[in-house]
């Protein structure tokens, strides 16, 4: 790892000619060289509490610092007005008197870098923590797939947006000079090591974090930037200063080891957003399952996987939560389209409480359904196979309720009732299974339709106007007497016998005819072969 | 403005009359029906895809699905799906086997929620068309709720449908009670089935890219 770090641009094939200036995409390095991405979030402190209902109000989080609280972030509202960062809490009031100060929640603010560093894992697999609120990522090895750094860096700034944290980024050869760079916010990024030195010259000392005694001694000595310290005679500054500085320095420059701690992602994902009191409010619930969302595609694609089930929490005051889950035909850890699925339960959802906070748990991972790009990216030729098929079930279960989409399965039964069963859709490997059940049996005559129920018969049919064929009529035909005409019926052929189902306790013993009514429908009637013999409408030739 | 007349034109929502007599090219494809006699009757010789099909008839057991079988036995042989949304009744599939149907190929999608049925089915008819997973949808839409505000609501419902297959190239089939016939509808082809003694007869009310013969009638036994 340290090996590494040091002096990158010597591994380089080839450098390029050109200055890597205004253009990052021209300058890309070439795919293998390590380059490091910065991400400090200044404001993290205020993007994990509950998002306000108008984002347009100034707010802040205090902490305790030298036995008075001071702000350690605030929002852009609140920095219009003339709020500082480190300002007094006092101070600020007077300043803004509408400022909404919070108490700054640690532990919340961890919980935000931890899912910041899962969403991470979209972009890369070498993500370091530094807390409180940073993030260093190797993306040297990312650069191909995302199509360069230009592309690369863009993506995660809409992502970012998305999840609404403000950041300073910066790109350079070594964490350290990534570090740097993103305090002293020269956000160009830097992908030469032979560059570097220039470009960290400018960096001002209060950026570079030394403990307080140096930063004071170089203060003292009119040493305002890290090129000025560097201009410095090694050993004297080293005994003068103290060794943190030579230290901070060989590692941005590359000259020395620099190892950072690998950061892994626990084995499942369990997050949860707190909603702001007044949040029975539809869109902020579906920005905050939109931000959990990212974070969950990054830890999937951080653990190479997919997402069998969504389970969603949402937390009401005083009341058990309402849970509802999602399950899909096919892993995925596409965040636009597990937000599509979400948002169809979510809309569909009853909201009678406030929701506290909401949750979103994933336990099962699964390897990823084998989803390949499309060659002819743009071709507006129907698509076929199964994808579309999985996405537009998921879409629909998500909507109409899990096990809305069915497949026909068949049954080796002879009883009309039983031979078909519709059960959930699973896809085409589930559904052949159903083929199997249909050997043997193969009823002639069926409808397509079947009524649920047997619809009883106010009157009986009429026989066929050939007379054979005829019915036996007797006592039952006219029970229920004088229906209106709807049900005169006239038997056109039969009939076939169906007795079946003695042994299970649903006994059949029918005999069935085909029989039109007056508007030239075909129904598909029966007669009981045991007392009452009762006359039943069971289906439609359609 | 020669240009403003050119952009409406090249409208997809618009129909112009002389495409269909234009030649071959400018008729949708079709997937044969399966009755010769009725893909005399059709402009494009069968039920066209990517566009919505309106089959109004009676009563259902008229024979509205002996018509449309044959061409759902010759698309279920095909990689994409057969979506029934919100069929009436039990499917039964020995009976759909014995019409050459691949009950594998078939997606059944039904709504037990209640309240708004309707138009979430409708909804669903619209996904199904305009994925692409399906070569065919049919549709039952609830005829209480159709009739309730003179078609209005409906005839936005079949525009978005008709919109949906041309974007997904499926055969979008609404099946409807005889009733609407004179509603204004903005399918594509709109048949409408009636009884006469064995047979069946077959009245083309519309059909986009000209129209041969107006009806037709076929023998029906199931």
């Amino acid at each position: 790892m340290a090996a590494v770090t040091r002096d990158a641009a010597a591994r380089r094939p080839a450098p390029p000619p050109h200055a890597p200036a205004a253009a990052p995409p021209r300058c890309a390095p070439a795919a293998g060289t390590r380059l490091w991405l910065a991400l400090q979030f200044p404001a993290l402190a205020l993007a994990c509490l509950p998002p306000g209902a108008a984002d347009d109000r100034p707010r802040a989080v205090s902490v305790h610092a030298d036995r008075r609280p001071v702000l350690l972030a605030t929002n852009p509202a609140a920095r219009a007005a003339g709020v500082h960062a480190g300002m007094a809490v006092s101070a600020a009031a007077a300043l803004c008197p509408a400022l909404e100060v919070t108490r700054h929640d640690p532990v919340l603010e961890s919980a935000a870098l931890q899912g910041l560093a899962a969403w991470s894992g979209r972009y890369t697999s070498w993500i370091s923590l530094e807390p409180p609120r940073g993030l260093l990522l190797e993306i040297g090895a990312s650069l191909r797939l995302f199509g360069g750094l230009g592309p690369l860096l863009e993506r995660m700034r809409g992502d970012l947006r998305a999840m609404g944290h403000e950041v300073r980024r910066a790109v350079a050869p070594t964490p350290a000079a990534a570090w740097l760079l993103a305090r002293a916010g020269d956000e160009t990024p830097v992908t030469l090591a032979a560059r570097l030195a220039d470009r960290l010259s400018r960096v001002p000392v209060p950026c570079m974090d030394l403990p307080p005694r140096t930063a004071h001694d170089l203060e003292a000595l009119g040493l305002a930037t890290f090129g000025d310290c560097a201009r410095l005679p090694r050993d004297g500054a080293g005994r003068r200063l103290g060794p943190e500085l030579a230290v901070l320095m060989d590692r941005a420059l590359g000259r020395r080891p620099d190892p950072r701690r690998r950061w892994h992602p626990p084995p499942r994902f369990e997050r949860r957003v707190d909603l702001p009191v007044e949040g029975a409010d539809r869109d902020l619930l579906l920005h905050a399952a939109g931000r959990l969302l990212l974070e969950l595609s990054g830890f999937l694609c951080r653990h190479d996987r997919g997402a069998g089930a969504l389970e969603l929490h949402l937390a009401h005051r005083g009341r058990p939560a309402t849970r509802c889950v999602l399950e899909l035909s096919a892993p995925s850890r596409d965040p636009g389209h597990l937000m599509a699925l979400v948002r169809e339960r979510l809309e569909r959802l009853p909201l009678e409480h406030e929701v506290i906070h909401l949750a979103l748990r994933v336990e099962r991972l699964l390897d990823p359904a084998p989803r390949t790009g499309d060659l002819y990216a743009g071709s507006a030729a129907a698509p076929a196979g199964t994808a579309p098929a999985e996405l537009l079930v998921e879409r629909l279960g998500a909507r109409l309720g899990h096990g809305a989409v069915r497949a026909l399965e068949r049954v080796a039964d002879h009883r009309p009732e039983r031979v078909t069963r519709e059960r959930a859709w699973q896809g085409r490997a589930g559904a052949s299974g159903g083929a199997a059940g249909g050997n043997g049996v193969t009823p002639c005559g069926m409808p397509v339709w079947l009524l649920p129920e047997p619809r009883p018969l106010r009157r009986a049919p009429a026989p066929p106007p050939g007379g054979d064929a005829a019915p036996p009529s007797d006592g039952a035909a006219g029970r229920g007497g004088g229906g209106p005409g709807r049900d005169a019926l006239r038997i056109e052929h039969g009939p076939w016998r169906i007795e079946s189902g003695w042994w299970d306790g649903h006994d059949v013993a029918r005999d069935y005819y085909v029989a039109r009514d007056a508007d030239g429908a075909r129904h598909w009637i029966y007669r009981e072969r045991r007392p009452p013999r009762r006359w039943f409408v069971h289906g439609l030739f359609a | 403005m020669d240009g403003a007349l050119d952009d409406l034109l090249r409208h997809p929502g618009l129909w112009r009359a002389r495409e269909g007599r234009s030649g071959a090219a400018a008729l949708p494809p079709a997937v044969a029906t399966g009755f010769a006699v009725l893909d005399e009757c059709l402009p494009g010789g069968g039920w066209p895809l990517g566009a919505l099909t309106e089959v109004l008839h009676p009563a259902p057991g008229i024979g509205e699905l002996s018509l449309v079988l044959p061409a759902l036995a010759e698309l279920s042989r095909d990689e994409r799906w057969i979506a029934w949304i919100a069929p009436p009744f039990r499917v039964l599939a020995p009976a759909l086997e014995a019409h050459g149907v691949d009950t594998d190929r078939l997606m059944v999608v039904r709504d037990e929620g209640g309240a708004g049925g309707g138009a979430r089915a409708a909804w669903a008819a619209e996904q199904a068309l305009r994925s692409g997973a399906c070569a065919a949808v049919l549709w039952w839409p609830d005829a209480v709720q159709g009739a309730r505000d003179g078609g209005a609501r409906v005839f936005r419902t079949l525009r978005r449908l008709q919109l949906a297959a041309e974007e997904g190239g499926a055969l979008g089939l609404v099946f409807r009670a005889a009733g609407a016939a004179a509603l204004a509808s903005p399918a594509a082809l709109r048949v409408c089935l009636r009884s006469r003694g064995e047979a069946l007869e077959v009245q083309v009310l519309k059909s986009r890219g000209g129209r041969r013969a107006r009806v037709c009638v076929m023998p029906w036994r199931p």
